[in-house]
């Protein structure tokens, strides 16, 4: 996998978040899992009209661009339950509804890689902790990454047409 | 569910197995399957149906489940709180509030009681069962509502490995004293059916399993059949190929797995298996099934 090398300014969230086993299915009816059911939950505020956040919304004119947050527990490797938090960048969030929540993600160097296809449901990890970050020159700068969808990103059921972006917070290895 | 997918799966939940009483992370798991942690919890999920720490949570009480009624006498049973430290439990507090939450009943009132019921346990996942789920028409059954019934046939009590039960299906209209009239199929369900029954209270390790056809009144002149009416009710509808000695896992998964995670209540007083064609003797041939469960 290839990686740019990005500057990114500090990043205010708004969205919802899920902590746990995010591969969890419910069972019963319906097999899906806790993403899945953390997307749904937070899609269906976008035609929400008290949903009036001040200020732009980056993104490209026809869409919005969503950010899929993954961020590590102290407990993580223990019980593989972590945070999940989606949402969009908003400049202002001073009137922010009580439905949501704020995230803030510190400014950082990021190595960001596309994923298309195949690659998005692939073990992308395994490949850029294991394989990349060694040698690379940088190691991790925080304990979560972000997956960035826009225009791209076709939906779940068009993957094979999609793409996305995948940030990784790092900074320069001192050792390398 | 590929077969690359399921032996690293099972490589991970040896991990978990060769230490229910020792120290282990669901990130040792992952290692042990080759994933990164995030895509291992994705694919046990996928493939064992549960997420790897409920997994290990659940066997480790399944274990201590077993423990505590054992077969030591009372003087040398083991003391609950030395269960709860061997299954890697901080305190009898924490033990006892997972234990709950799993059965139903404290852990001291389960002793007591003496009885395990496998329906409330989770078994070791094995390969035999992730090739069965890779056979079934898929994990989510169809809600569908059945007439009331009665299934008249031969009932047997059978071990926990449901051997026994193609010989059932031999006798079962072989001799003048079982044979039985056919019927054709109703209602989408073939008149060939089994039914899993499983006793309250009952202290072996076991199900009494009836093969039986599908009757519309008691068949009341042959003193060597049984009939069982089944009420008219909802069910969850499995579909699966598979071979008689198969059933225990077909069980196993249903009852351990899908069932505890629904919602509905987990006492099923039986299980229904309807049969595509009538089942071979020597129980080698695999044959489409429609398990039902009874939704409480």
């Amino acid at each position: 996998m290839e990686a740019k090398i990005v500057q990114r300014e500090r990043m205010t969230l708004v969205g919802l978040s899920f902590f746990g086993d995010p591969f969890k299915e419910k069972g019963g009816w319906n097999e899906e899992n806790e993403i899945g059911r953390l997307w749904s939950r937070f899609m269906t505020y976008l035609g929400d009209r008290r949903l009036q956040l001040s200020g732009e919304v980056p993104g490209s004119s026809d869409r919005t661009v969503f950010y899929e947050v993954h961020i590590i527990h102290p407990e993580t490797d223990s019980t593989g339950e972590y945070e999940i938090f989606t949402g969009f960048e908003a400049r202002d969030v001073t009137f922010t509804p009580p439905e949501f929540l704020i995230k803030v993600l510190p400014a950082s160097s990021y190595a960001v890689f596309t994923l298309s296809g195949e690659q998005i449901t692939s073990d992308w990890y395994q490949i850029i902790y294991r394989s990349w970050m060694p040698g690379s020159g940088y190691r991790e700068a925080y304990r979560y990454s972000f997956q960035m969808y826009d225009q791209r990103f076709k939906g779940t059921k068009r993957l094979d047409e999609s793409e996305l972006d995948l940030y990784i917070p790092v900074t320069a290895d001192a050792n390398a | 569910m590929d077969c690359d997918q399921s032996k690293r799966i099972l490589r991970a939940i040896r991990v978990f197995e060769d230490r229910l009483t020792g120290h282990v992370t669901v990130s040792e798991a992952a290692e042990a399957a080759c994933y990164s942690l995030y895509h291992f919890c994705r694919t046990f999920n996928t493939v064992a149906h549960h997420s790897p720490y409920d997994y290990l949570m659940r066997r480790r009480l399944s274990e201590a489940a077993q423990r505590l009624i054992g077969a030591e006498s009372d003087s040398r049973r083991p003391r609950i709180i030395d269960i709860a430290f061997d299954y890697r439990f901080n305190s009898a507090e924490s033990f006892s509030r997972a234990f709950k939450k799993m059965f139903g009943v404290q852990p001291k009132q389960y002793r007591n009681r003496g009885t395990i019921d496998r329906r409330y346990l989770l078994d070791e996942i094995t390969a035999h069962h992730l090739d069965l789920m890779n056979r079934a028409a898929g994990p989510i059954p169809e809600r569908i509502q059945l007439d009331g019934m009665t299934v008249t046939g031969l009932m047997r009590f059978v071990s926990r490995e449901c051997a026994g039960i193609d010989r059932l299906w031999e006798d079962l209209g072989t001799g003048p004293r079982t044979k039985i009239a056919q019927h054709s199929s109703s209602q989408g369900v073939s008149p060939y059916i089994g039914i899993a029954c499983f006793p309250r209270e009952w202290k072996r390790s076991g199900l009494y399993y009836l093969a039986g056809v599908r009757r519309q009144e008691h068949e009341t002149e042959n003193p060597a059949l049984i009939a069982k009416q089944l009420a008219a009710g909802m069910y969850a509808r499995f579909s699966f190929a598979a071979k008689h000695d198969e059933l225990q896992h077909i069980l196993e998964y249903i009852l351990q797995t899908w069932l505890q995670k629904s919602g509905y209540r987990r006492e099923v007083p039986f299980v229904l298996i309807a049969y595509d064609s009538r089942p071979e003797p020597g129980g080698k041939a695999v044959i489409g099934q429609q398990v039902c469960v009874p939704l409480l």
